[in-house]
């Protein structure tokens, strides 16, 4: 019994502590140390609900970003709550406390993380160096229809790590 | 049969066609469902690329530190140990609580009138009405306190068992008292894989409830247990 829920966090680690590792890394700003106590508080978690070990589909992956998000924030506020207290007033309702758009960045970041050289290579041409696709053929020495079928599967593989991942709020 | 257009829904959508491709690949669109749901389903992409820094493209990727499992598993281990101590603990209280309890039931079961229970209340067993699988098992303990009756109820996912049986959560905490009046206590999730503690009260003292109920928001009974 023991022996197996041993093999099953290993497998848990093998197949989702990569994509965790990015997430909680752009989640805590690049903090490492914080970012290894986060995610291995996030398994730990995971050991102690059997039934996200059992799921060795891509499913317990969305429960793993979910704890690992929430650890995160729940940082964040206490963190903020204890400078809102020295700070007389508070807003009655905060608009928009950064939260939603740094997660959403943290989430695209661990996707993008996840795609192949080849992949991420088509997509910083394309989108982020506004290349066409002749200007970034020319650029990687492949032919035309190479980038676009790149940029195709490269988008897909985005879509579906997104999903995942438990998508973007 | 082929379809040449079926890889460019990519380039289209990060802009980079060139004007001939695009037109071309526009008027397609106009008769080709698979590529025009393949669009739609990418669309939504270069506004979360603009979320993150070119840097992060850049880069390759980083690996989790080594050390991550091992750490992991000497947690696991550790908080294993723990536990197994406080179920020793845990062992040996209950069997001290059993011979004062023998000590103490011993006169006062010969005495008429025994004393109003005080807390900490007592642990409901909680089972389905026909021993069949609703996905679900909870127990309820319920406490006298001075206004009434409290209730907590622990649920959770049956693992294992088929999940939720098609009876899906939420669920509410309903008690019958010995009139065969209900009382509904309060609605509750239960998010997958989570154990919840629910916690309920009345003013009903204990006596009067004659069952704890775990219903579906429709009033099918799933678990009962009698205090």
């Amino acid at each position: 019994m023991a022996g197996s829920e041993t093999d099953l966090l290993r497998a848990l680690h093998e197949q989702h502590a990569g994509a965790l590792w990015s997430y909680v890394v752009s989640l805590t700003g690049g903090d490492r140390a914080r970012a290894e106590d986060v995610v291995q508080e996030t398994m730990l978690r995971a050991w102690r609900h059997p039934a996200v070990l059992d799921q060795t589909d891509g499913s317990a992956r969305g429960w793993l970003f979910t704890v690992a998000r929430r650890i995160v924030i729940d940082d964040w506020r206490a963190t903020r709550h204890q400078r809102e207290l020295v700070t007389a007033d508070l807003p009655e309702n905060p608009v928009s406390d950064g939260t939603d758009e740094r997660v959403n960045s943290a989430v695209v970041t661990a996707a993008l993380r996840r795609l192949s050289t080849e992949h991420r290579q088509v997509l910083l041409e394309c989108y982020y160096r506004g290349s066409s696709v002749a200007q970034a053929a020319a650029r990687l020495g492949i032919p035309a229809g190479t980038v676009k079928s790149r940029t195709h599967y490269a988008l897909h593989a985005l879509r579906l790590a997104l999903d995942e991942m438990g998508g973007v709020g | 049969m082929t379809d040449e257009f079926a890889t460019y829904d990519g380039a289209y959508v990060l802009g980079a066609l060139s004007d001939d491709e695009r037109r071309r690949f526009e008027a397609h669109l106009l008769i080709c469902d698979g590529c025009a749901e393949s669009v739609r389903s990418l669309r939504g992409l270069p506004a979360l690329l603009a979320t993150v820094s070119p840097t992060v493209l850049e880069a390759e990727p980083e690996n989790p530190p080594a050390n991550l499992l091992p750490v992991v598993l000497d947690r696991v281990r550790r908080s294993r140990r723990r536990r197994r101590l406080v179920y020793t603990a845990i062992a040996g209280v209950a069997a001290a609580c059993l011979v004062l309890a023998l000590v103490l039931a011993w006169p006062s079961s010969q005495s008429a009138t025994s004393p109003p229970t005080p807390n900490p209340g007592r642990e409901v067993a909680m089972s389905a009405p026909a021993g069949e699988d609703v996905g679900v098992a909870a127990s309820a303990r319920v406490q006298t306190v001075r206004w009434g009756t409290r209730i907590d109820l622990s649920c959770r996912e049956v693992a294992g068992g088929t999940p939720y049986a098609g009876k899906a959560p939420p669920y509410q905490l309903v008690i019958v008292d010995r009139t065969g009046g209900k009382e509904t206590l309060g609605t509750w999730n239960l998010p997958t894989g989570r154990d919840i503690t629910f916690t309920g009260g009345t003013s009903l003292p204990v006596e009067r409830i004659k069952e704890v109920k775990v219903t579906t928001l429709s009033g099918e009974d799933l678990l009962v247990g009698w205090p």
